[in-house]
């Protein structure tokens, strides 16, 4: 049976490693890092990673964001929309795992185009397939409505910070 | 896929729930603090309103009636003492509640989806939160304010 094991330096990104369809599931070491195994009877095997579409893009995001806007206040208290959920990955890549690999990969941040995955020794070099998948999209849709959530968002923020201070001078007059 | 979309979304209604509470539970203690430190509060209350004064209205200024306002604000901070204190003596226990129902859905709503990068200091938040919002509701409806 050949084994591979997979490391992964924790971070923000909502991603989903998969081999030959089965999702993996990544457990923190004593080192705090992230590390799942595989075993197959295959010498070589497809590892796919991908990350979960942006909340403002994904299906019915319309009416779940009218549904946040309003139980958050005007959107005030709804927590902010990460920028690099805007970013898409689709990486896939074969890895030879006959000889029981350990590969040790981290997510680069999020640029337009950039590259996703990169190995942290020259070991996981060796195995990891640093082909033309592995980058990031930006999600142009996804960028637009997060933009125009944030706008709104500040100007919202703006307007309720000016009629507090209006409500504390008229509280103020009426109390002098 | 679909489980940890549901995890993200979990995660954005305990967010939410979060936000409301630990503002509640701010407003608390700012308003407990009004009551002790009432001559900062007083400094930042009318550096704001001189500032958003000078920015958005500054034409106001040249109002008497509004001038008339500003200083008799200006005058000392007595004034305040006694609005903020009745401000918050009738907001204390409204915002205690509100402050404690919401950090505690909250909590359930962390409770459910697996380990993120904020969950855990999230949920030591809340309970901070909640524990400050019933000390210092019971502070604002007991302690006297300063003069």
């Amino acid at each position: 049976m050949n084994k591979l094991t997979l490391t992964l330096i924790p971070n923000k990104i909502n991603y989903v490693f998969s081999i030959e369809g089965k999702i993996l599931k990544f457990k923190k070491n004593k080192k705090g890092l992230l590390e799942t195994t595989f075993e197959s009877e295959k010498p070589e095997i497809k590892l796919d990673v991908q990350t979960l579409p942006s909340e403002l893009v994904e299906e019915k995001a319309g009416l779940h964001f009218i549904i946040f806007f309003f139980l958050s206040v005007l959107n005030i208290f709804n927590p902010s929309y990460p920028k690099r959920d805007i970013f898409e990955v689709n990486y896939s890549g074969n890895i030879n795992i006959s000889e029981n690999p350990k590969v040790f990969l981290t997510f680069i941040r999020p640029i337009d185009s950039g590259k996703v995955l990169k190995p942290q020794n020259e070991n996981s070099a060796i195995y990891f397939a640093d082909n033309e998948s592995n980058i990031y999209v930006l999600n142009k849709k996804a960028k637009r409505r997060r933009t125009i959530v944030n706008v709104f968002k500040a100007l919202t923020m703006i307007a309720t910070i000016i009629a507090l201070i209006a409500l504390l001078i008229i509280g103020l007059i009426q109390n002098i | 896929m679909k489980e940890l979309l549901l995890h993200r979304r979990i995660n954005r209604v305990g967010g939410l729930l979060f936000n409301i509470g630990i503002t509640a539970a701010a407003l608390l203690v700012i308003g407990f603090l009004s009551f002790v430190f009432i001559v900062g509060i007083w400094l930042i209350v009318v550096l704001l309103l001189l500032f958003f004064v000078l920015i958005t209205l500054g034409a106001a200024l040249l109002n008497p009636e509004f001038k008339a306002v500003l200083d008799s604000i200006t005058q000392g901070p007595a004034n305040l003492v006694a609005f903020f204190a009745s401000l918050f003596r009738q907001a204390a226990i409204p915002l205690c509640a509100v402050s404690c129902l919401f950090l505690i859905a909250s909590l359930i709503f962390f409770f459910t989806i697996p380990k993120n990068s904020t969950k855990t200091a999230k949920i030591i938040i809340s309970f901070i939160g909640i524990v400050a919002s019933i000390l210092f509701m019971i502070l604002i409806l007991v302690i006297k304010p300063a003069q």
